[in-house]
């Protein structure tokens, strides 16, 4: 299945996207096992992963629970909301 | 199955309601920030420094989410009501006016778990908001808020009681 060449050769020159990822801030409302629910639920994490995420979050008042593409990480966020979590996204460098 | 009271039903019911009027009267057609704080809350801005690409995200994703927060807030609404309807009277289906005075026991199938958990989370922000809770959850208001907070504390106890009931 032959590509046309301008798209390979925008693929070969675009440089990829640096990383952004997906926070969840601390909130004072949200129960602490929710929050834990939420991350397994959603992410998939083990209880272990998802616990300790929750406590930074908890305890640093916020955490990167993801990295990735643009794209994916307002599919995080706008998932993170429809939870009532407080998500936003940033470059990772920032 | 949870079991609520008659007034416990009611209040839930009641409770939807006003969100879900507060989701769907506060839609801001130019996907600004909501001016409601307790609206801002549920639909908060997706970059914390970036106005415009919030914007752009509302844009896109606004319609949807509020649709999705009010059908969950309907199905609390609906999983009660049935049940009320059903549950009391020796399966006639015929509501009572005895029905409304008696515990109402509430079935939750996954679904309903899913839309209740996250239900009670709005119902609770929205709360907190017009409660003043701050940082470190102390509470602004003075005692002309406290039915509130009982309220904001119950719903808390109802979504820990169905969280342990996942994890038994």
């Amino acid at each position: 299945m032959a590509q046309p060449l301008e798209l390979v050769e925008e693929d070969l020159l675009t440089v990829p996207d640096r990383p952004w990822v997906t926070l969840v801030w601390n909130d004072p409302v949200n129960l602490m096992s929710y929050v834990a629910w939420v991350f397994r639920g959603y992410f998939g994490f083990a209880a272990s992963e998802a616990d300790r995420l929750m406590l930074q979050v908890h305890n640093d008042g916020r955490a990167v629970v993801a990295t990735g593409s643009r794209e994916e990480m307002e599919r995080h966020v706008v998932a993170m909301h429809g939870y009532g979590l407080w998500s936003t996204l940033a470059k990772a460098d920032e | 199955v949870l079991s609520l009271e008659p007034v416990e039903a009611g209040l839930l019911v009641h409770l939807a309601e006003q969100v879900t009027a507060l989701l769907t009267d506060g839609a801001d057609p130019d996907h600004g920030d909501p001016a409601d704080p307790a609206l801002l809350r549920l639909l908060p801005a997706a970059y914390a420094d970036d106005e415009e690409s919030s914007r752009e995200f509302r844009r896109f994703t606004a319609t949807d989410l509020t649709a999705q927060k009010v059908a969950n807030l309907a199905r609390v609404a609906s999983d009660v009501g049935v049940d009320a309807a059903v549950g009391d009277d020796g399966g006639s289906g015929v509501p009572t006016r005895a029905a409304g005075r008696r515990r109402r026991d509430v079935e939750l199938d996954a679904e309903s778990v899913e839309a209740w958990l996250r239900a009670l989370t709005d119902l609770r922000l929205v709360l907190a908001s017009r409660l003043g809770v701050d940082a470190d959850g102390e509470v602004s208001m003075g005692d002309e808020a406290s039915g509130v907070h009982d309220v904001y504390d119950w719903l808390g106890l109802l979504q820990e009681s169905i969280l342990t009931a996942l994890e038994a």
